[in-house]
């Protein structure tokens, strides 16, 4: 099980899955219709070219393949409440919360340090795209 | 001869408006500026400031703006590999031999100075000729029908595939992995949803822009976030920048080899800038009277394929713009680019847009120019952004990206889509997967599936059509060959060390 864990065959069993949504998606979308090639044939035969492929790639072993660390996978949890976030609260609010967590839990620093980077990078980002360059992105939350 | 000459004119014309001089000298600072930054290489930052290019409004302006970042970002690849041994791109591990060692020696002044002149002297060359074969390029593919666009493609990804570096079965896999993925979307021929979940965001296919941030720009930023202790500065003095005498007299033929071996490598769609260098450093290793001083800081080993490496990249524009195939990841972007501006590269782009296509090469050259004013004498100035620490440049990188995927529809799913593809961008770099050929692969599946299916059509459903037609015949024969040999060569240990140890820069 923890040798699944690693990045080859955790990459490769979900290339796998890939793999079969595709060929059986392709296979019901049609592979001949109407004396013609149908929807599901480049998907269909790309599918089924794959999954031996990703066969080999499951035992091929790099020699310096590392598993994946904690860190990276703390920063997608964050990055993933900071999207969900953003619609509501605006590019202003999240972005500041975002690198101050960012910065003290993943650098380890200050946390007055992270505040003011933070700061610094929100508000250089919403006044060159939001007010340079216009872009509409909502920059406070909608209840404001 | 005269006709290209006039051609030549005209794009210089177009090129040499204040506004378009104003996009080359923005885009050739940002991309120096962000190619710089450790950790970020040429696709990655060409990938970050694409949205940028999106508000400039005026196609010409933009494209020409995203050349100079792509241009940038390469002379930006040089000072991280000589200086820091940190190779934006594969092409660039070459550099490190003997850049790095020079640098060792106290000698990082002259290696800067040649990478930056043999590369302008390389982008020179190559502009140049490509004005000559573009027009040729162009004239031939209008004589193609789809079984031979359907060979070329399955070319550009076997060749992607197999040379890009890393094992040659990852890079078949990621290429059929795009080409699924390129599927998705309103089937272009039945009309009929494919693989979208209903979703109205997935119809026009996965947004290219928003995949490309996120697995270059955030999943390198989420890659670094496991490297402790970030990059080791070799020096911050540069001192003497000129080349010796002596030093001139090994670059000089050098620098020449390497632009026409790019130049001709560059033409080839997924040929590439790695198997250009790798070629120049070879010959340049044969040549020498003192073979045993390559490794060891051989300036002739920075200068050929540096120079190379420009050439190559000048060439590449010739298969995105005629043919409309991308030879590499970085071209792959700039034909999204090309998308966002809603111009098609294909034979056609010289007779519908002769202003873009005149326009981008004669723009190479002011770029160009400009590059070697801002590297040569500001070295000094570009080196110290090495010192940027890595807790500034991530946040920052996550910010531009943020705001550039959404400013691209306005739309909250690209947001969602890029921090997605900043976990796959993330967990493929973990596997040795390089994203790479798989964004080739979804740009050419529309390619791949409209040409297969209307050369069956042509065979009245007989696939023997793709090898019963000469020229197609002879692109898929030749495309077996070369991914069969680099197959046989990576298992009985033959390839060179290069290709098989680099994978995802």
């Amino acid at each position: 099980m923890k040798q699944l864990l690693m990045p080859t065959p955790f990459m490769a069993t979900i290339l796998v899955i890939v793999a079969l949504f595709f060929a059986i998606g392709g296979y019901r979308l049609g592979l001949w219709e109407w004396e013609m090639p149908g929807a599901g044939l480049l998907p269909f035969g790309t599918a089924l070219l794959l999954l031996p492929l990703i066969g080999r790639v499951f035992f091929e072993r790099t020699g310096t393949e590392e598993p994946f660390r904690l860190r990276p996978l703390m920063a997608v949890l964050l990055l993933a409440i900071y999207a969900a976030t953003l619609p509501s609260l605006g590019f202003i609010i999240p972005t500041i919360i975002l690198i101050t967590v960012w910065i003290r839990m993943l650098d380890g620093l200050p946390i007055l340090t992270g505040l003011a980077v933070a700061v610094a990078l929100a508000l250089t980002g919403a006044l060159t795209f939001v007010v340079l360059l216009q872009v509409p992105m909502p920059l406070v939350p909608k209840f404001l | 001869m005269t006709e290209a000459l006039q051609q030549i004119w005209y794009g210089l014309t177009l090129a040499a408006t204040p506004g378009n001089l104003l996009y080359a000298l923005i885009g050739s600072t940002l991309g120096t500026l962000v190619g710089v930054l450790p950790g970020l290489g040429p696709v990655t930052t060409i990938a970050i400031l694409l949205p940028i290019t999106y508000q400039v409004g005026e196609p010409l302006g933009a494209m020409i703006m995203l050349a100079s970042i792509y241009y940038g970002a390469m002379y930006g690849g040089s000072t991280t590999s000589i200086l820091l041994k940190v190779p934006g791109e594969a092409a660039s591990v070459i550099t490190c031999l003997d850049g790095y060692q020079m640098a060792r020696q106290g000698r990082a002044g002259p290696a800067l100075a040649i990478a930056a002149i043999g590369s302008f002297i390389a982008g020179t060359v190559s502009i140049f000729a490509l004005a000559f074969v573009g027009p040729a390029f162009a004239n031939f593919a209008l004589s193609f029908g789809p079984p031979e666009y359907f060979a070329l493609a399955v070319f550009g990804l076997g060749l992607s595939a197999t040379l890009s570096g890393g094992s040659p079965v990852r890079g078949i896999v990621m290429v059929l992995v795009g080409v699924l993925l390129g599927t998705v979307g309103l089937d272009t021929v039945t009309g009929m949803d494919r693989f979208t979940f209903g979703s109205l965001e997935l119809a026009d296919g996965i947004e290219l822009v928003p995949l490309l941030m996120g697995m270059f720009g955030l999943g390198e930023i989420l890659f670094n976030l496991e490297q402790k202790g970030g990059f080791q500065l070799l020096t911050a003095k540069i001192g003497r920048l000129m080349p010796s005498r002596k030093e001139w007299r090994e670059s000089w033929p050098a620098i020449g080899r390497g632009s026409v071996f790019g130049f001709f490598i560059g033409l080839i769609p997924g040929g590439g800038a790695i198997l250009g260098s790798l070629l120049s450093y070879s010959v340049e290793k044969t040549l020498s009277k003192e073979p045993d001083k390559f490794g060891q800081g051989a300036i002739a080993g920075v200068a050929g394929p540096e120079s190379a490496n420009n050439s190559a990249a000048s060439a590449s524009f010739i298969p995105l713009l005629t043919l409309g195939i991308p030879g590499n990841a970085v071209t792959a972007v700039l034909f999204a680019g090309l998308l966002i501006q809603n111009i098609t590269p294909g034979p056609l782009m010289m007779t519908q847009h002769p202003d873009m296509f005149w326009g981008i090469i004669a723009s190479m050259y002011f770029g160009n120019i400009m590059l070697l004013i801002l590297n040569l004498p500001m070295v000094g100035l570009w080196v110290q952004l090495l010192r940027v620490p890595f807790w500034i440049l991530g946040p920052a990188v996550l910010v531009i990206s943020v705001l550039g995927v959404y400013s691209l529809r306005n739309s909250w799913f690209d947001v969602y889509l890029l921090i997605a593809a900043g976990l796959v961008g993330y967990a493929f770099r973990k596997a040795s997967l390089d994203p790479g050929p798989l964004i080739m692969a979804m740009i050419l599946a529309t390619i791949l599936d409209t040409s297969l299916r209307q050369s069956l059509l042509m065979g009245d459903g007989n696939i023997a059509i793709m090898v019963t037609r000469p020229l197609s015949g002879i692109i898929l024969g030749v495309s077996v060959l070369v991914v069969a040999y680099q197959f046989y060569a990576h298992f009985r240990g033959r390839r060179p060390k290069i290709l098989d140890e680099t994978a995802t820069n």
